[in-house]
């Protein structure tokens, strides 16, 4: 089964976490990076994604320009055929937690990550959607 | 005072009224109304009216009954009641509701009504500033919660990816590899202290009376020169400064200070990565009392679009660098502090030019 990642996120470091966590955890996988919501909607619409059955979005929240949350309404809007091979992780340092709370219940989010995104973490969310795990110390 | 505080007397007997306007004409504006309608068409008109004074017995409706109606629709003019002795039962009652801030007995003498007017002229006044009080309270509570918003982002965040890091660095032996890691953790750790210390220089910008002195200002250059010399001289940023002063200039120097190093680490934090004509130019110019500063950069420009909003509290104009959207907040509020003017103009890709007038204190 072939996967692809997509990072949504502007922050350099977060960045590097988390490509660095799918190298280690998942082996050499496509990863695709973006700073806004907007460039990975407009990929992700355009089916640019390579094929794969599966494709995983870690997402952050606080994006310039768009909030990831509207990425998560506009998402949802895309035909089936697209969405169905997609699951999002929302990976977040927002302390807001009614937002939390109804963004988990959208159909498409599998999990809300806490940042720090660790190993331990992440672990429990490839477990959670079934991703077997290459190689893991934690 | 420079302007004469404004009355509405009502009073069904001309008499009365003509002889309160001949009494009190020259040291207040009167304005007269025969009943309760007219004096609404003042009210209505004139919403700087300050003291209104009523006849309690009028035919139709008694003065308390005057002021009950209007208490709503005009809460800020303060009511005083002027009646005689056999009233006293209603005006006790319509104190004790709030309706009447005090009343005068008839028949009045001119002290009572001047001492009336300026204790309610007093009382309207602390009510007033009450007012922006409450205003300016609910714009700090605005400001709160959009600071409650950013703390999650601008100070957790980069605590969570240095954490973040620290767990992952723990399973790397590549000493190349930590390296890079440690790279990164430092920038994480710089970004929080930029926003640690812009959010000192927000709040002691705000809280903060102004000193004012004489500026140089080519002792401020010296100092700008010494601060961010080296990082722009190894960063092959070519850094001039300018100055024109032939006059004395006097204004709050850490607050100028503030304004030009929130500026001038924009135009370094901004500058195209991959250029080899890197620079910022610093021309500050003083003639008649006006300073004016002209910073300008070959940075990466901001989209027009984004001209007005740059200076709002926590707006990013661009994705790829960060900041903490205080910066610009700051310098214009200190500008308006000292009553100054920022104004900017920008090509994407080019640079950018900010310029500022301060008025000499």
């Amino acid at each position: 089964m072939k996967i692809g990642f997509i990072i949504v996120e502007n922050i350099d470091i977060d960045i590097y976490i988390a490509t660095e966590l799918i190298k280690r955890m998942v082996g050499e996988v496509d990863i695709e990076t973006f700073v806004t919501a907007d460039a990975a909607l407009n990929y992700i619409t355009l089916e640019k994604a390579p094929a794969a059955d599966r494709h995983i979005i870690l997402l952050d929240l606080m994006l310039p320009r768009m909030h990831g949350s509207n990425f998560i309404s506009l998402f949802e809007e895309l035909p089936d055929h697209i969405k169905d091979s997609y699951q999002i992780a929302i990976v977040t340092s927002s302390m807001n937690k009614g937002e939390l709370e109804r963004l988990s219940k959208r159909p498409n989010v599998e999990m809300i990550i806490e940042k720090p995104l660790t190993r331990r973490k992440f672990k429990s969310f490839l477990e959670k959607i079934n991703i077997p795990i290459a190689y893991t110390k934690a | 005072m420079s302007e004469k505080i404004k009355v509405l007397y009502i009073d069904d007997e001309t008499d009365n009224l003509t002889g309160f306007k001949a009494a009190f004409r020259t040291e207040y504006r009167i304005l007269l109304a025969e009943n309760a309608a007219q004096a609404i068409e003042h009210l209505a008109k004139n919403a700087d009216i300050r003291v209104i004074f009523c006849d309690q017995r009028m035919p139709g409706k008694t003065g308390v009954e005057f002021f009950e109606q209007i208490r709503t629709m005009f809460p800020l003019p303060i009511r005083i009641l002027i009646t005689g002795y056999a009233d006293i039962e209603a005006v006790i009652s319509a104190i004790n509701r709030g309706n009447i801030f005090r009343y005068i007995r008839k028949p009045w003498i001119e002290q009572d009504i001047t001492s009336a007017i300026e204790e309610g002229n007093k009382f309207y006044i602390a009510n007033s500033m009450l007012q922006v009080k409450n205003q300016e309270l609910q714009l700090a509570y605005t400001e709160l919660d959009k600071f409650a918003y950013s703390v999650s982002h601008d100070l957790r965040g980069p605590l969570t990816g240095i954490l973040g890091a620290i767990d992952i660095g723990r399973e790397m032996s590549d000493i190349n590899e930590i390296k890079e890691l440690l790279g990164m953790m430092e920038k994480s750790v710089f970004k929080l202290e930029d926003y640690i210390s812009s959010m000192h220089d927000y709040y002691s910008s705000r809280r903060g009376e102004l000193k004012i002195a004489d500026i140089d200002f080519n002792a401020v250059a010296e100092e700008l020169k010494d601060v961010y010399g080296i990082y722009t001289s190894t960063n092959k940023i070519r850094f001039d400064i300018h100055i024109d002063q032939p006059e004395p200039f006097r204004s709050d120097e850490i607050v100028i200070r503030m304004i030009l190093n929130n500026l001038v680490t924009n135009a370094i934090k901004y500058q195209k990565k991959h250029f080899n004509g890197k620079s910022i130019d610093i021309n500050i110019s003083v003639h008649d009392a006006i300073a004016t500063i002209v910073i300008s950069d070959t940075g990466i420009g901001i989209p027009e679009s984004h001209f007005e909003e740059i200076f709002n509290l926590f707006s990013r104009a661009t994705s790829h660098k960060a900041g903490s959207g205080i910066g610009l907040y700051n310098v214009k509020g200190a500008l308006i502090k000292l009553g100054g003017h920022i104004g900017v103009s920008s090509v994407v890709g080019e640079g950018t030019v900010f310029t500022l007038t301060i008025p000499s204190k």
